[in-house]
């Protein structure tokens, strides 16, 4: 287990960012405006980078930076800091409040690198913030033209981070890069044309000299893809297409040419295994949404987990867990992958926990189904079988007349970060039990106009169905323990090593759970929507935990 | 890239040169949510109220005859932000957002008339003088890259120059390069700070308030202090810049000026 002082060695208070030393050369004061032609003579040695490849590998033994989206390339969301415990929890207070320039969904889960904070706003703003005070450094606002073509409002989860450089997606569908000490623009380049229905809402995630990046727009009819951009020039090294082409295998899951315009976006942070090479990432739901007549067939790779090769993105391996969705049950959740004891020999796992309420386990290697169960209230399958394929219930798609399926649209879970304790061997989620009335209408395709063929409605008020943060076993496919929270709630969770479970609620709560037994150790009310996923780090060798609530950051730590 | 100015400038700096909050912030205008593509308000009398509104919002950074000076010249008829009545018209109502350029709340026949004198402007401003092709390299001879980021590569001390030629006039390109004292970008004012411990660190003031201070040191590095931890801050008021007059000849002044008016990070 990590106590702080096993943990790699803080920067000090008064160099929060030291790795950042661009300039190799004495740090002797300057002495007057005239003498700073020295400064034309300081030597530009390559910069020392802030973050590497290595450390990104071993981010697990780093606890004291939060350096990728989830924390580490298996996406457990899981903290080995343990100053903040089960004992000390109590006494958590506010260190600081950011209050970000934004009326939107503030969904960001930060990064924290040698003491500097790297957030966004649901605009395309990046800041750089004083961990330890929640002062800003530098802001960078990305221009975006006054109309997008966003399916549902603007979002931004987050940065990635290499070297010195920050890389950020955008809602107008480009990926830029960021020099982490300015916000000084690096390179900027085009994804895709934000015109015909792609964007950008996800943090990319760098996999050795490649920033992964998905794309959204899978209510636009887009055809999906997950792209590599090399790191230093911002050129694309490879796209792997979501949706097979014309004589691919996996083609003729698709109607006549609906493979066309199907979706299968990739709108969530993916995740990566560097001993096997192997980048997974979510595919989202086939087009148009709700109305499944004009594509027959599974529609490959919606709904699906791909596995791609690191180097190339060939895709190893692909299951889907939704053929032929016509709820938009997107599997964009973030794949949390474990080394972990199955039937008695050691495999390399693959946690799910669906929107389409099951939970699944998989072997990340080969893409063998293991096991599926159910960890919220659906209504549409009477089981998966042992391919793990669903053998649904009759009369679940939606009609013209409407049907009352379960779960509701956005799912059992989404993107809400999950989380895995190796401490507890459990999974943390935050789960929903509602459900929806789904109706099918015409689509006809447009490029850059919303292609859903329906529409969904609520039975009832939204606060009257059950959410919880459920704590699964995957071995067994029972429930631990479940913490009710109204109404439905969206945010992420995060385990730590202090045997804590840190989650947020709709109605402002932020809470700090028993990761054992599920009882609220502590709470605090935050006043704004919680919708996004905590992070821990040390911040001057204290840990800090922070969340994004409202229109505001709020961190938290120990007394001094 | 806008850096957050310190709560000591006060607000009229934060007018003059807007802020990121500004920038982003929406005004409520019934012009702007009608759609209005038209200056309804193109008299000569509409474009003599314009000037006057123009002298008293605006010319602190585009100059009093809209040539501009920390701000862009907007005597062009070409702009970065778009050239059209409503794109001008909603860029004051807005501002624009990663710029320098705040939300000024007017009512929207005052906007107008401003957008109407910045029409009566056009052709003033002649063509930049000298050798963009020459003046780059002046800018490399003069190592400006050790401290200015052109494109993605330079040093991080001075302002990021990737676009400089849309954001500054010529003429004030030039007295940046001859007499960089005489008006220092709010952004890159240089301080020092002296830890209870001995020492000094010198850098780029970012940001402050009355309990800890940021700043890009000399080294690049981000670095924050508390206050509790100093023994003083000490505030140049020169330009970490140096003046290149003299150093460099009429001719290199001209060309470079011509080279960093043509960059307009495109």
């Amino acid at each position: 287990m990590w106590t702080a002082s096993e943990a790699p060695p803080q920067t000090a208070q008064t160099s929060v960012s030291s790795r950042l030393a661009a300039k190799r050369v004495s740090a002797a004061p300057l002495r007057g405006a005239r003498q700073l032609v020295c400064l034309l003579l300081l030597a530009t040695a390559p910069a020392e980078a802030q973050v590497t490849r290595d450390m990104l590998i071993h981010a697990e033994e780093r606890p004291g930076d939060w350096m990728m989206y989830s924390g580490q390339y298996h996406s457990q969301r899981f903290s080995r800091l343990t100053q903040i415990d089960r004992s000390t929890v109590r006494g958590l207070q506010l260190a600081w409040v950011r209050q970000l320039n934004t009326l939107g969904q503030v969904q960001t889960s930060p990064l924290v690198v040698d003491g500097v904070m790297y957030v966004t706003t649901p605009e395309n703003e990046v800041l750089a913030l004083d961990a330890a005070t929640g002062q800003v450094f530098w802001s960078y606002v990305h221009p975006l033209e006054d109309v997008l073509t966003l399916c549902c409002g603007k979002q931004s989860r987050g940065v990635a981070m290499l070297g010195n450089t920050l890389y950020l997606a955008t809602m107008d569908a480009r990926l830029v890069a960021l020099d982490a000490a300015t916000g000084h623009v690096v390179w900027n380049t085009e994804v895709a044309n934000y015109l015909d229905g792609y964007s950008l809402t996800a943090a990319p995630l760098v996999v050795r000299d490649l920033v992964i990046t998905g794309i959204a727009g899978g209510e636009f009819g887009i055809r999906g893809f997950v792209d590599a951009y090399d790191v230093k020039t911002g050129v694309r090294r490879w796209r792997t297409q979501m949706i097979p082409g014309d004589g691919e295998p996996g083609n003729d899951t698709w109607e006549g040419d609906s493979w066309t315009t199907g979706g299968a976006s990739t709108w969530q942070t993916g995740a990566y295994d560097p001993e096997l090479n192997l980048i997974y990432w979510g595919v989202g739901n086939p087009a148009p949404d709700w109305n499944g007549e004009t594509r027959e067939g599974d529609n490959l790779y919606s709904d699906s987990v791909v596995a791609m090769d690191g180097d190339t993105g060939e895709i190893r391996w692909h299951f889907q867990f939704t053929p032929h969705d016509v709820h938009d049950w997107d599997a964009c959740q973030t794949p949390v992958l474990v080394d972990a004891m199955w039937e008695g020999r050691p495999r390399t796992l693959m946690y799910w926990a669906n929107r389409n309420g099951f939970f699944y386990v998989l072997d990340r290697q080969t893409g063998e189904f293991l096991s599926a169960f159910e960890y919220a209230t659906q209504t549409w399958a009477e089981r998966i079988d042992d391919q793990g394929r669903p053998v649904r219930v009759p009369n679940m798609e939606p009609s013209r007349e409407g049907r009352l399926v379960f779960p509701e649209v956005n799912g059992a879970s989404n993107w809400w970060s999950p989380s895995y304790s190796p401490q507890t061997e459990l999974f943390y989620t935050m789960a929903y039990d509602g459900g929806a009335i789904f109706y099918t209408a015409d689509a006809e395709y447009e490029p850059g106009k919303l292609f859903v063929g329906g529409s969904y409605a609520r039975p009832a008020p939204v606060d009257t169905f059950h959410s919880a943060i459920r704590a699964i076993d995957p071995t067994t496919g029972t429930r631990r323990w479940e913490f009710p929270v109204q109404s439905k709630s969206m945010s992420g969770v995060m385990a730590t090593a202090g045997g804590l479970v840190f989650a947020g609620t709709v109605t402002g709560n932020f809470l700090a759970l028993d990761a054992e037994t599920g009882a609220a150790l502590w709470r605090t009310p935050l006043g704004g929507e919680i919708i996004a996923a905590p992070v821990t780090y040390l911040s001057n060798g204290r840990q800090q935990v922070t969340i994004a609530a409202g229109h505001a950051i709020f961190t938290f730590a120990l007394p001094e | 890239m806008t850096r957050v100015r310190t709560a000591a400038v006060g607000c009229v700096l934060t007018l003059a040169l807007g802020s990121p909050l500004a920038a982003q912030r929406r005004v409520a205008s019934l012009d702007a949510q009608q759609g209005r593509t038209e200056n309804p308000y193109t008299s000569a009398e509409d474009v003599a109220a314009g000037q006057t509104a123009f002298r008293s919002r605006c010319a602190s950074c585009h100059g009093f005859d809209g040539m501009g000076n920390r701000g862009p010249d907007l005597t062009r008829d070409v702009f970065r932000h778009g050239s059209s009545d409503r794109a001008l018209f909603l860029n004051i109502l807005n501002g624009i957002a990663g710029t320098g350029m705040p939300s000024v709340r007017l009512s929207d026949k005052e906007m107008w008339q401003i957008v109407a004198y910045v029409r009566s402007l056009r052709r003033q401003g002649g063509p930049v003088d000298g050798d963009p092709v020459a003046g780059r390299q002046v800018y490399d001879r003069a190592a400006c890259v050790r401290c200015h980021w052109i494109d993605g590569e330079g040093g991080r001390l001075g302002p990021d120059l990737t676009s400089v030629g849309w954001r500054r006039s010529a003429r004030h390109l030039r007295a940046s390069i001859l007499d960089p004292d005489d008006d220092i970008d709010a952004d890159y004012r240089q301080v020092t700070v002296r830890p209870r411990g001995g020492g000094a660190t010198r850098g780029i003031l970012l940001n402050e308030d009355a309990f800890s201070i940021q700043l890009l040191d000399s080294l690049e590095r981000l670095r924050s202090f508390p206050k509790t931890d100093l023994d003083g801050i000490e505030r140049g008021t020169a330009s970490l810049m140096p003046s290149f007059e003299g150093r460099i000849n009429a001719a290199d002044v001209t060309n470079l000026v011509a080279y960093l008016a043509s960059l307009k990070g495109e």
